[in-house]
């Protein structure tokens, strides 16, 4: 028995340093992130997509865009989950995409303080362009998260 | 008596150190095993620090050298809505359109599986949105049984999805609730697993098949409702081929995305930006309803 405490003291040690030898990635919980904008649709909406971004904040500015085809004629509901951001970033949502030149601004969120979460229902469905304006940062290694659910209620026909 | 405690402390401290040193001696070995190992695990974790700070270090000098740093994502409809608005266009049932259950056995590379779970996802819905109750019931058994070969055997057990089925018979709203239940699931799962590319997979699987039935009933009986639905499929294709072309690493999916590139060349005139409100042709429904019936014939083995 007392021949075994050097080798379980050792198992301990490289365990503990091994699991720090993984980078741990998963820095926001995106399935809870989610669910709490799921509960923003009901009753109204069914959910129909979701895309979780996951990015780093560099020493310069950077804008992820993201595509969301709508059909012509029924409706949408836009919901945002911010609380997996260390800093805060911008939300545009363009008619066309990035580089486009007659694109049109349709919808900005600033994020408020206290507020995490927000909602936007466009007027006209088409296809449109999601901006994540992500400001720099000069602290390394820090990441964050932006939840994005899609939920849909269409139109009944006569 | 002070001299006496301090001669006693001495002497204590002597034999402790006599009594180490005996027992370092006997684990000496032991000890430099020790060492050898801890200075691995220490050499592991640093490596790991340095590995990231060098991936980091190339990232940003790849976003440094490239013109545009900043790359597009792709959302895809749920293949539910898709259905849902072909249903409300005029999609009616039609009797064996749909692929048949025993193909699943057939089904054994992982390619094969993800497109067909996706074809077998859309004949579900096609038969929950045309109270088809025990074909549904089914195609849900076809969907487990694919599942499993996926490893995705926990999407379908965790929602109770056979029995909310069967609880709901007849009752189009709340079953359509339950496949989009199901279709939360399969994100979070596919998301949480870091298997995005897979969802773009199962979904053309299931746009393809979607396409198929829109297509037959309509030739069935022309209806224009459902050709502008249709039409208007031309807006998700171009995002399906952008989003399998950005995750197809290793090339797995060339042939797939020639065949739906084929198909987008059906949409040609709409993909044109000055005519957003174009609507296919009765002859050019025709032509993208012989290239789906290919593709779907490839994807579901004939």
């Amino acid at each position: 028995m007392k021949n075994k405490y050097p080798y379980l003291i050792l198992f301990l040690v490289v365990s503990i340093l091994s699991i720090g030898a993984i980078e741990i990635i998963e820095e926001c919980d995106a399935t809870a992130l989610k669910k709490e904008l799921k509960r923003e649709l009901r009753p109204d909406f069914k959910y129909d997509s979701s895309k979780t971004s996951r990015f780093t904040y560099k020493t310069k500015p950077q804008i992820k865009e993201i595509e969301v085809p709508l059909f012509i004629g029924e409706k949408y509901r836009f919901l945002f989950n911010t609380t997996g951001l260390p800093l805060k970033i911008k939300i545009d949502i363009y008619n066309k995409q990035l580089g486009h030149k007659n694109r049109k601004l349709l919808y900005t969120l600033d994020k408020k303080e206290g507020q995490d979460l927000y909602t936007f229902e466009p007027e006209k469905s088409r296809k449109m362009y999601i901006n994540y304006i992500i400001p720099e940062s000069i602290e390394e290694n820090l990441n964050g998260c932006m939840i994005f659910v899609l939920g849909y209620r269409l139109s009944v026909l006569n | 008596m002070l001299e006496l405690s301090k001669h006693k402390i001495v002497l204590v401290i002597k034999i402790l150190f006599i009594y180490i040193k005996s027992i370092i001696k006997s684990m000496q070995k032991t000890i430099i095993k020790l060492t050898a190992i801890i200075v691995l695990a220490v050499s592991m974790y640093a490596c790991a620090g340095n590995k990231s700070e060098s991936i980091e270090k190339e990232i940003i000098l790849e976003e440094v050298t490239e013109e545009d740093m900043n790359s597009i994502e792709y959302i895809l409809p749920s293949p539910l809505q898709i259905a849902e608005l072909f249903k409300n266009a005029g999609l009616g049932y039609i009797g064996d359109l749909t692929n048949k259950i025993d193909k699943a056995e057939n089904y054994n590379s992982k390619y094969d599986q993800k497109l067909n779970f996706g074809v077998y996802s859309a004949d579900m819905a096609y038969c929950i949105m045309n109270n088809q109750t025990q074909e549904s019931i089914n195609y849900l058994t076809t969907l487990r049984k694919l599942s499993e070969k996926l490893w995705m055997t926990d999407i379908l057990n965790s929602i109770g999805l056979a029995e909310r089925l069967e609880s709901n018979v007849g009752n189009e709203d709340s079953l359509t609730y339950i496949m989009a239940d199901l279709q939360m699931q399969m994100d979070d799962y596919l998301d949480e697993n870091g298997m995005g590319y897979t969802g773009s997979i199962i979904f053309t699987g299931a746009w393809i098949e979607t396409m198929y039935l829109g297509a037959k009933v309509n030739s069935a009986d022309q209806n224009e409702k459902l050709v502008s639905r249709i039409s208007e499929q031309a807006v998700i294709l171009e995002s399906l081929i952008a989003s399998i072309k950005q995750n197809d690493e290793d090339n797995e999916y060339v042939e797939l995305i020639a065949d739906l590139e084929k198909i987008n060349k059906n949409f040609d005139g709409i993909n044109d930006e000055s005519n957003e409100n174009y609507t296919l042709s009765e002859e050019e429904v025709k032509i993208l309803s012989e290239d789906v019936s290919y593709l779907r014939m490839k994807i579901i083995g004939g």
